[in-house]
């Protein structure tokens, strides 16, 4: 356990937890776009910035990347924070005026209005992305499928499946569009198929249950779950989860889940 | 090439050093040709290959090498010959055609006098013990050490490049290379090699500066026992190269570095990150690797210590922002470079995840040099926090370019004028961009400042990695900060936003400014935006991005004021915001290619009215103007400038001769709006602020102290030069727009400032500057010293002049030019006397030429001391012989004073040596004036501080020209009238005239057709003019001369 100062009060921390964490912990506000508590630390969006003022190289730093020591010492609202934060969010509301999220957080700092924010045209694409990387990481990090990623350099990255085709790799795990803090992505599902709209019209095949005769969830899905998080028994593989929630409670006996193959 | 034998005492370190020392010294001429990216560039290859051809064809005994590149790239291709017994000489500009000469000259033993640059009799290759003799002789020959651009060089990192050959280990052991390798493990321990490099006080060389030892300790000190060092060879910086002439001249030096620095840190494995973009480089070190490693350099148990250590190479794929150190980590990794962020650091965490410690090239390659001879010996050359020195690529607007290592302390003054001597063209260095992208502009009024990482972080620059990019008075500094931000905002890697969506809107911002869509709001963005990236973005490239920017910005804000509030780029960078080059240096902005092609259509009506539109006095100026637009006209690329004042002038003469064609050109005015404006002065600026505020259809009058108008026109500039004839006729067309002169009324005396305010919405002050700056030596009493303005303005009153039979005219201006042929045609022996180089001259070179074809001769580097007096009269004077002393920070050389004197027999001294302004009258009205007594203006609007008061010309800028003073009268009265009126006005004075855009694709017309010029010895008789006009045929055909640069698509 340290001791760490935020905003000129102690709190504990595990040694090496980053201030950020510890500081949603305490309800310190803080905001940040791009941190997720399941995935390493990124630094992208910069919004979670705070000053060190001791028990470490002092100045302007990301608190998702700052690792508690005993002794450290940050302030989040200082003037130059403050300014700094304004600036970014002006930023962001350039980069993504459609995002209601990005207006929000915007409004709470006192930005309404955008100096970058150009005339866009009637019936232009809806401009939500921040870059903020937490779908890329998330399937690639926590979800391990690898199915998108940054594409170009710059101003001119995008995120999208490799080459901007539909990609074969997905799984249909929606943990992208959940994580998304700008409602970017999107997934239906019709007629047995569920597309991800966004990964350049990536379509994965929805599994149906033998018993029901309604689709479920994705089958590389079920496959990945089976493999990685619960192996179930044979019989409840291509049942969906409303039937052996009907198995549970008795209104379906065991022999209904006999394969009639 | 280079011995298999692996190295494991000195005795075989010995064999090798032998060998190396029979090929440098191979007992007959050794043809060596510098081969590095520069000279193959220039055409060292075609060199080489007819060196080849002859050799072979002649059957001659002569070695044939390829060396890598001495560092003087506007040299190139070089050549050094070394003939057994004698000197080393290195020949320059070579090409295939000097081949057959130089063999000649080397076969009997004889120098190529044609192209030979220098000779080195000895050369001190550092490592201890490594002095080369080449030999003595050739004493015409300069020594390597008198060659300005070597001279002021300390050679260390660069000792061996140029003269061993990159390709062959054996020459780098012959000059010492290894030597410190051995030492090192074989008597030193890991810790006692750090603590040599702290001694020497080595700072990272890449840019950032920190101290290397202490970043080795890290390393060392870091939990683990894989460790990596990486050699970060991503050169990225546009106009940089010092890393990569260090890789293909001298690629041992760096491996040798990295070797003894993996020893010292702890590190199994080296890995060299070298851009793709440097083929050649690639290509030395893969061999030069492979030559380490069969010596048993690289390997396992290297000379018997132990201690293993190997080296890969990885390329980069055109990223410069894999040249910062977690980017860099990331694409070894096989990632995409993107920046991680830091703690953790490399030292702790870096290459997967172990400790690592990256370096520039250039700080490995200090290694060997620092183990070699001591840290200590290393810290005495240098400053106090910078030691050791710092090679720097010299590049841009600069006369002699190339790489240049340079003592930290070294002034930026010696690195630009005594190294790189000076601007290219003889053009004034406007300043000094340094640290890259990353960098900052340093204005040259700063360049007394020492070069060292200090010095430059505090003028708001950064060292780097040490390119300096020299930029001069025709580079536009917001299009160099545009171009900045263009290159950082395409290489940012995109992740952290700031850096990618704040350098899209700076630049965004930049470009509409260099396209004369800014406004003053948006200099207040930049800096906001440049802050905000400076301090909120994740790794170095963002970090530093803004820095050229916020420099510009900080000296250079009159620059982009001009381009917001003017729409003009003086520089003539920003092509949307000037017509043409010529246009854009003329101070009255005349569209000169307009008059041009009306002429060559025959149509000189139209074409004269078409120069009234931008010049009321054509005929006057086509005499007298300093023709800026002849300096920046293209056709200087070809075969000379097009002759646009002679042109105008020929126009305006032909129709000022013909009554009834002038009859028709009648100017037009706008209906009256009741605004009263009054003008003092008469001269150029007022004269043609009242044309413009006339047509405007303001009631104008014009007040002078004199009898007529004109000012220096007609009190100043002799007969010979602007005949008063011309300069009456021009003067009737603006007073036939109804403009009301009152002569002989001196503001300040017959009537106040205050009374011209009461009776007047504006009044404008174009007094001008005729009073001459007194001499302030002994004697300046006497009778017969005179003031040039004074003399000048008498003999034009029509005075009697008390000149004698022999006059000195002390100064080096106009008004010295035109005193001393006053004078000379008044009877008397004149010389001029100045106190700098005829170079340093500031009155125009026709002046200049005709005043000594007229007789009239010009004693350089005097200055006057005593005048010697005789019964009250002046009868002779004692001058001081200067001597050009050191570099001022604008590259003039300071005269500095001899002990010689020279006494002259004069019974005249007239003093031209400046003017300034008679303004006691106007500061005590309450308007602020600047110490020198010129009045301080708005540089736009030109307003005093005092409401209705505005100044203009000559009392503004103190003694400019003509243009420039006519060039403010203008500008006066189209702001004005914006003002009174509410709108811009201008377009609407004028009928729009048209004419063809179609341009030859060749060059038309030949070379420049010169104005017909009365020879000295007959005009020197007369005050007739001194130039005749063009025969109407040869005008025709220079106007076809010009290269339409106004015609854009």
């Amino acid at each position: 356990m340290v001791t760490i100062s935020i905003d000129k009060k102690n709190y504990h921390a595990e040694p090496g937890e980053y201030v950020l964490k510890v500081a949603r912990r305490e309800g310190i506000e803080i905001p940040a776009l791009c941190y997720h508590e399941g995935l390493a630390p990124f630094g992208a969006c910069r919004l979670c910035i705070v000053e060190v003022i001791a028990g470490g190289r002092k100045g302007i730093t990301t608190s998702c990347t700052l690792a508690a020591v005993e002794g450290l010492a940050v302030m989040t609202a200082t003037d130059e924070v403050m300014k700094l934060r304004r600036g970014l969010l002006e930023l962001y509301l350039a980069q993504a005026p459609d995002a209601p999220y990005i207006r929000q957080l915007a409004a709470q700092y006192g930005i309404t209005r955008s100096r970058f924010a150009r005339e866009r045209e009637k019936g232009a694409p809806e401009e939500k992305c921040v870059l903020c990387g937490l779908c890329v990481r998330v399937c690639n990090e926590a979800i391990g499928a690898g199915v998108i990623n940054f594409i170009g350099r710059g101003p001119e990255t995008k995120v999208n499946a490799p080459y901007n085709e539909p990609s074969s790799a997905c799984i249909g795990c929606t943990a992208c569009a959940n994580v998304c803090p700008t409602e970017v992505i999107t997934i239906t599902d019709h007629k047995g198929i569920r597309s991800v709209t966004t990964w350049s019209n990536t379509q994965v095949t929805l599994k149906t249950c033998r018993l029901c005769g309604k689709t479920m969830e994705p089958e590389p899905l079920v496959q990945e779950i089976h493999r990685k998080v619960v192996a179930l028994s044979e019989e409840f593989k291509d049942v969906c989860p409303k039937c052996r929630q009907r198995y549970r409670t008795g209104k379906l006996h065991h022999t209904d889940f006999v394969t009639h193959q | 090439m280079g011995s298999a034998v692996k190295h494991q005492t000195v005795s075989y370190l010995t064999t090798s050093k032998n060998q190396g020392l029979k090929k440098i010294f191979p007992g007959k001429p050794r043809i060596a040709v510098g081969f590095a990216s520069c000279g193959i560039a220039a055409g060292a290859d075609k060199v080489m290959r007819a060196l080849e051809q002859e050799i072979k064809r002649r059957r001659l005994d002569v070695m044939l090498t390829k060396v890598g590149c001495i560092g003087y790239c506007t040299r190139e291709p070089l050549v050094n010959v070394s003939i057994p017994g004698l000197p080393l000489v290195i020949y320059q500009h070579m090409t295939p055609e000097d081949v057959v000469p130089l063999l000649d000259a080397v076969i009997s033993n004889k120098v190529y006098t044609y192209k030979v640059l220098c000779r080195i009799e000895q050369w001190d290759h550092i490592t201890k013990g490594n002095v080369l003799h080449y030999g003595s002789g050739w004493p015409d020959v300069p020594r390597y050490a008198e060659v300005p651009f070597f001279s002021k060089q300390q050679k260390i990192i660069l000792r061996n490049t140029g003269l061993i050959n990159p390709e062959d280990i054996d020459e780098y052991i012959a000059v010492g290379g290894f030597s410190a390798l051995h030492k090192a493990l074989t008597t030193m321990t890991p810790e006692q090699v750090i603590d040599e490099v702290a001694a020497a006080g080595l700072r990272g060389r890449g840019g950032a500066g920190f101290p290397t030892a202490q970043k080795w300790r890290l390393a060392r000190k870091a939990p683990g026992d894989t460790k990596y060092i990486i050699c970060n060879a991503d050169e990225g910086d546009p106009g940089a190269y010092m890393n990569r002439n260090e890789m293909e001249s001298d690629p041992c030096m760096l491996l040798e570095g990295m070797i003894i620095g993996a020893y010292a840190i702890g590190a199994q494995q080296g890995i060299i990150y070298i851009r793709e973009e440097y083929p050649l480089a690639i290509k030395r070190l893969q061999h030069a690797i492979a030559q380490v490693r069969a010596c048993g350099f690289l390997g396992r148990n290297i000379l018997g210590s132990g201690f293993s250590f190997d080296i890969a190479m990885v390329k980069g794929a055109g990223a410069f922002v894999c040249g910062e150190e977690t980017a860099l980590i990331a694409s070894i990794e096989g990632f995409a470079g993107r920046s991680r962020p830091r703690p953790p650091f490399p030292a702790e965490k870096g290459l997967w995840g172990k400790p690592t410690n990256i370096n520039n090239v250039e700080t490995w390659c200090n290694i060997p040099v620092i183990v070699s001879r001591g840290g200590a010996w290393f810290s005495r050359i240098g400053t106090e926090n910078s030691k050791g020195t710092k090679v720097l690529s010299l590049v841009g607007k600069i006369s002699q370019a190339g790489l240049a290592e340079i003592p930290f302390g070294t002034t930026l003054k010696t690195l630009v004028y005594d190294i790189g001597g000076g601007g290219a063209d003889g053009k004034r260095i406007k300043a000094v961009q340094t640290g890259g992208p990353s960098g900052g502009c340093i204005p040259s009024a700063y360049f007394d400042s020492p070069i060292d990482y200090e010095s430059l972080t505090s003028l708001g620059s950064i060292m780097g990695s040490g390119g300096v990019v020299v930029v001069d008075e025709d580079t536009c500094m917001v299009d160099t900060a545009r171009y900045f931000v263009d290159f950082t905002k395409s290489e940012s890697c995109g992740k952290c936003t700031p850096c990618r969506e704040g350098l899209k809107h700076m630049l965004g911002l930049l470009t509409n400014i260099c396209n004369g869509n800014g406004n003053m709001e948006d200099l207040g963005v930049l800096e906001d935006l440049a802050q905000l990236v400076k301090k909120a973005s994740l790794c170095g490239l963002g970090q530093s991005a803004p820095n050229p920017v916020v420099t510009t910005l900080k000296y250079f804000r009159h620059e982009y004021e001009n381009h917001i509030k003017a729409r003009r780029c003086h520089a003539g960078a920003c092509a949307q915001l000037f017509v043409a080059p010529c246009e854009n240096a003329c101070p009255i902005h005349m569209n000169i290619p307009g008059y041009l092609t009306l002429l060559k259509e025959g149509r000189l009506a139209e074409a004269y009215a078409f120069l009234l539109q931008d010049n009321p006095l054509p005929a006057t100026t086509g005499r007298v103007c300093h023709h800026p637009c002849q300096s920046r006209c293209r056709r200087c690329e070809v075969d000379g400038t097009v002759s646009t004042r002679e042109i105008h002038r020929f126009i305006a003469d032909a129709m000022l001769e013909n009554k009834k064609e002038l009859r028709r050109v009648s100017p037009k005015r706008l209906k009256p709006t009741g605004k009263k404006i009054a003008i003092v002065g008469a001269g150029p600026a007022g004269l043609t602020a009242a044309y413009y505020l006339a047509k405007f259809g303001h009631h104008v009058t014009v007040y002078d102290a004199y009898p007529r108008a004109g000012g220096m026109l007609t009190y100043g500039i002799p007969e010979f030069r602007l005949p008063k004839k011309i300069v009456e006729q021009e003067v009737s067309i603006i007073q036939k727009l109804g403009v009301r002169f009152i002569f002989n009324t001196k503001i300040g005396k017959d009537k106040s400032i205050a009374a011209l305010r009461r009776e007047n919405d504006a009044v404008f002050l174009a007094i001008g500057a005729h009073r001459e700056s007194p001499l302030r030596i002994q004697g300046e009493d006497a009778d017969g010293v005179l003031s040039g303005v004074e003399f000048l303005r008498d003999f034009n009153f029509g005075k009697q002049v008390a000149l004698g039979a022999q006059t000195v005219v002390i100064g080096g201006g106009n008004v010295a030019m035109d005193a001393a042929r006053v004078a000379k045609r008044l009877g008397s022996e004149v010389t001029i006397l100045y106190r700098r180089e005829k170079s340093d001259m500031p009155a125009d070179e026709e002046e200049i030429t005709q005043a000594e074809e007229e007789g009239i001769p010009i004693m350089t580097l005097v200055a006057p001391q005593r005048i010697l007096v005789s019964n009250g009269r002046v009868k002779g004077i004692t001058l001081v012989c200067m001597r050009p002393g050191d570099y001022d920070t604008a590259g003039r050389r300071v005269p500095t004073a001899t002990e010689q004197t020279i006494t002259l027999e004069c019974d005249t001294v007239i003093a031209a040596i400046g003017q300034v302004c008679d303004s006691d009258f106007i500061g005590r009205s309450g308007i602020a004036l600047h110490r020198n007594g010129t009045v301080q203006v708005d540089p736009f609007t030109l307003a005093t501080n005092v409401p209705g008061v505005y100044a203009g010309g000559d009392v503004v800028t103190g003694p400019l020209t003509v243009s420039e003073a006519m060039g403010q009268g203008k500008q006066f009265a189209r702001e004005l009238d914006k003002r009174l009126m509410g709108e811009d006005r201008f377009s609407s004075l004028f009928k729009k005239i048209t004419y063809s855009n179609d341009v030859a694709v060749e060059p038309q017309g030949g070379p420049r057709n010169l104005m017909p010029t009365v020879a000295g010895d007959i005009r020197r008789h007369t005050f007739d003019e001194v130039t005749l006009r063009y025969d109407p045929a040869v005008a025709q055909r220079e106007v076809t001369r010009c290269l339409r640069c106004d015609v854009k698509e």
